[in-house]
């Protein structure tokens, strides 16, 4: 049963016009921003009202315009840990925790989300005394504790970077995986998301445009359409078919491509990224050059934006090439067309790979 | 100290104290309200709490007199029961909680519109009731102003004049409080030196009370924690 389902609409702003199923696993709320995706988070969560629409959450309707019902935030237990941490500045951090559950029953719960974030010395400290990467510990944790049925983060990640970025996703999984919570994430940045899942809803201008696993969300049309302006990489899946002379050798259908060493089990499968504009198009294979993969495809499909070509190539998976309106003329690029694609086997980037502990983050409990 | 001061001491403390405690339930309640709903009478509700800022407190004491004496709208039912507030000291402090009732709201209103919405928020989504954030978020970081709000209704009430005279006279031990026992030392030739000892009382108690707010506020700051 899904966790969580809306249909909402709002004519006035902000704008909504959004269909979201949310699972027991770790969703991504993806689109630029201003697409409407804090917008989405509240209405969800009920300090937003929708003009019209429906949210259910495990079979009790929490949203319905038609039947007059609208629970209020405080009876829908959808947990929201916004983008600012929001901690009360005249509580403790002990008091900021209990809020959520005033009656003293989870004792056991408690300890383990303290336990868990990290907040052990922290408890009695004023939350303004605290870093900021601190005061998110503690909204998260206090989220937890007013035992919400789902919990929505928006933006978490952002401002994080490096390692701290890798530890924020690794408490986020934590949290899913501990607390057996279903996830919605709030996120501008897909290669951060795609570190925690690959379900995904793409917003824009209040409007979920696609939604769905990565690989065929990115295929969609509204997406595609898209693409150029949110910067979205091609994704392929791999199967990791070994490594040497410092490259590790993967196939993608009957293709065989050169990619970025990684150390991890031939057979494995995994996802690898690389951006349209590090795609060079050739009318014919080529040879002496320094990129290790020419991969040959046929074009599926060709998108004009303004004074470039946007091609997408089939090659087993779908491969993007961003290439100016000249280079297209010249070359002939039309749909159905045979063609090679050029790219430098460090322009590919690991993305999901199952094993390697800094990138596969487990996306659900008991996976 | 004279008995005549000290009655006069006494009564301004107790008109103070009892109009600024009257107020300050619907005082604070107006006072959300104006900050943070919106709602079709409130036009005239702000009209109405301006008005006695803007009327001369004598035409507010006259008012309070049509309304509330034996013969008035209110004052002859209040008077069938047996309660007589016209020229008594009940009347004193109704004309000073009249008067600084809109000093208490548009305090209140503002320190609560300075309270952030989002902490708000937050706290429903943490499963609290409206009713609860209100005692739980919005009054504690509100209380700063609420304390100062009460304070300027307590320091209104101790200087009110205009209004007591004409709706609670001039009684002494009754309704004489500190500022009409002044007034009527300087209209005895040569009282002067009476006049003078009740302004230095008068002094003392501002005094009193703004050092009095101060440590409530104090108080208050170390329970809700240091770091405001």
């Amino acid at each position: 049963m899904s966790a969580l389902t809306a249909r909402l609409w709002r004519e006035s702003a902000p704008r909504l016009d959004a269909d979201v199923t949310i699972d027991a696993g770790i969703t991504a709320l993806f689109g630029p921003s201003g697409a409407g995706k804090t917008t989405l988070l509240h209405a969800l969560a009920g300090l937003v009202r929708p003009e019209r629409g429906r949210i259910e959450r495990a079979g009790t309707v929490l949203f319905d315009s038609d039947r007059g019902v609208n629970e209020p935030p405080e009876r829908r237990r959808i947990g929201v840990v916004f983008q600012e941490p929001r901690l009360f500045p005249h509580r403790s951090v002990r008091e900021n925790l209990r809020y959520g559950a005033p009656r003293a029953d989870v004792p056991r719960d408690f300890d383990r989300a303290v336990s868990l974030l990290e907040l052990d010395g922290l408890l009695e400290r004023h939350p303004m005394s605290l870093s900021g990467g601190e005061q998110r510990r503690v909204a998260i944790a206090r989220t937890l504790l007013a035992d919400p049925a789902v919990m929505l983060l928006d933006e978490p990640l952002t401002g994080l970077d490096g390692a701290r970025k890798d530890r924020a996703l690794q408490l986020l999984s934590d949290v899913h995986r501990e607390f057996g919570l279903p996830l919605v994430l709030v996120s501008h940045s897909l290669p951060d998301i795609l570190r925690l899942t690959t379900r995904i809803v793409v917003l824009e201008g209040g409007r979920t445009i696609a939604a769905g696993e990565l690989l065929d969300v990115l295929d969609s049309d509204e997406v595609f359409r898209l693409a150029d302006s949110l910067g979205l990489e091609s994704h392929l899946e791999v199967e990791v078919l070994g490594t040497e002379g410092g490259l590790t050798r993967a196939r993608v259908g009957e293709t065989e491509l050169e990619l970025p060493p990684i150390d991890v089990a031939a057979g494995t499968r995994a996802l690898v990224a690389v951006r349209p504009e590090d795609v060079i198009l050739a009318a014919a294979p080529v040879l002496g050059t320094s990129a290790r993969n020419c991969l040959e495809g046929r074009v599926s499909r060709v998108a004009r934006l303004s004074d470039r070509l946007l091609v997408t190539i089939d090659v087993g998976g779908s491969l993007r090439a961003s290439i100016s309106a000249k280079s297209g003329d010249a070359l002939g690029i039309r749909e159905g067309a045979t063609i090679w694609c050029l790219v430098k086997a460090f322009s590919f980037r690991w993305r999901r790979v199952p094993g390697d502990g800094r990138r596969d983050l487990p996306e659900r409990a008991g996976d | 100290m004279s008995g005549l001061e000290r009655e006069a001491l006494l009564l301004s403390i107790r008109v103070g104290l009892v109009a600024t405690l009257v107020i300050l339930p619907p005082g604070v309640a107006l006072g959300w309200l104006l900050a943070r709903r919106e709602f079709r009478l409130r036009t005239i509700v702000d009209a109405l709490l301006t008005l006695p800022l803007v009327l001369p407190p004598v035409v507010t004491g006259w008012i309070l007199l049509v309304l509330f004496g034996t013969q008035g709208v209110l004052g002859a039912p209040l008077a069938r029961l047996g309660l007589h507030v016209a020229f008594t000291w009940k009347a004193a402090a109704l004309a000073s909680a009249a008067l600084a009732f809109p000093l208490l709201v548009r305090t209140v209103q503002v320190a609560i519109a300075s309270v952030d919405v989002r902490l708000e928020e937050a706290a429903r989504t943490l499963g609290a009731s409206p009713l609860r954030v209100f005692w739980s978020v919005t009054l504690p970081l509100a209380s700063r102003g609420v304390i100062a709000g009460a304070v300027l209704a307590f320091a209104r009430s101790i200087g009110e004049f205009g209004a007591t005279i004409s709706f609670a006279g001039n009684v002494p031990g009754q309704t004489r409080t500190l500022p009409l026992a002044i007034w009527s030392e300087l209209q005895v030739p040569g009282a002067e030196a009476a006049a003078a000892r009740l302004v230095a009382l008068s002094v003392a108690l501002a005094v009193v009370a703004l050092v009095a707010a101060e440590v409530i506020r104090r108080r208050g700051e170390a329970l809700n924690g240091s770091a405001r």
